[in-house]
């Protein structure tokens, strides 16, 4: 190695050497929180909705298992899907629950199989303002 | 003056206990959220409701919506909070005012007539157990 060059090698690590040198910077922890709650998430595009043809044929079929389900499911609240039970709630919301956890693809329809009792005595809510 | 959709939907009456019932299928949308439901189609009452599982499905704060009272057919009142949905009956979408309540006391979701007999119109037919469904244009 020529002197000259030797020179150069000595600058450069010396020049290196003094750079400045930029705190590095801590990388921000992921919140747990967040890992723990993130679960596939099917926007309601992605899931199938029936179309009005498939709806009168689902309400045909009720109408033919309409006793049959009064007689099992008296005061519970079906949900529906291709002629299918996916899911039986005591609520509605319970029902639409357990449906879109056994078929989060789909949107389910869901239906209340009314008690002996409930017919007769349907309400007919009127404003409050109208009562003397 | 308004002139009815000629376009005409025809649903068959359900069986509630063996009684034919003017039940159609509904779609709510709401912020991107949608639901499929029956609903009793029900000329009597003023108010369209809804239960309040519904709302929570739809992501709607049922306390924030604007609060009224009903006086049912014997003679309790209770809270229904309103609001904007999008319905979806047949090929007729609209937007309306419904209302959400968890003190009705019945498993049903009525439809009622303020916010949407004005928008469409329901033909009773008792005789052959079929409701026809179109829509005001205009």
């Amino acid at each position: 190695m020529t002197r000259a060059k030797a020179k150069t090698v000595r600058e450069t690590r010396v020049a290196y050497r003094a750079r400045p040198v930029r705190p590095r910077a801590r990388r921000a922890a992921r919140p747990r929180a967040a890992r723990q709650i993130a679960q596939p998430v099917i926007s309601v595009s992605a899931r199938q909705a029936a179309t009005w043809q498939q709806s009168l044929r689902w309400q045909g079929w009720l109408n033919e298992h309409a006793r049959e389900f009064e007689e099992k499911n008296p005061g519970q609240y079906l949900a529906i899907w291709d002629e299918q039970i996916i899911a039986t709630g005591n609520t509605w919301g319970e029902a639409y629950k357990a449906a879109t956890a056994t078929r989060p693809d789909v949107i389910p329809l869901v239906t209340y199989i009314p008690r002996a009792e409930d017919v007769p005595f349907l309400l007919t809510p009127f404003p409050v303002e109208w009562v003397k | 003056m308004t002139n009815p959709n000629t376009s005409i939907s025809r649903v068959s009456y359900r069986l509630l206990r063996g009684r034919p019932s003017p039940l159609v299928t509904v779609d709510l949308f709401h912020d991107h959220q949608q639901v499929n439901l029956e609903a009793y189609v029900d000329s009597g009452s003023y108010y369209s409701i809804f239960l309040a599982d519904v709302a929570e499905a739809l992501g709607i704060q049922v306390q924030a919506g604007r609060l009224t009272y009903l006086a049912g057919s014997h003679g309790q009142f209770f809270a229904l909070h309103l609001d904007r949905v999008g319905i979806r009956i047949a090929d007729h979408r609209f937007t309306s005012e419904v209302g959400f309540s968890s003190q009705s006391g019945i498993g049903f979701n009525l439809l009622g007539r303020y916010s949407i007999f004005n928008q469409l119109r329901f033909c009773f037919d008792d005789r052959h157990n079929v409701l026809d469904i179109s829509q005001y244009h205009g």
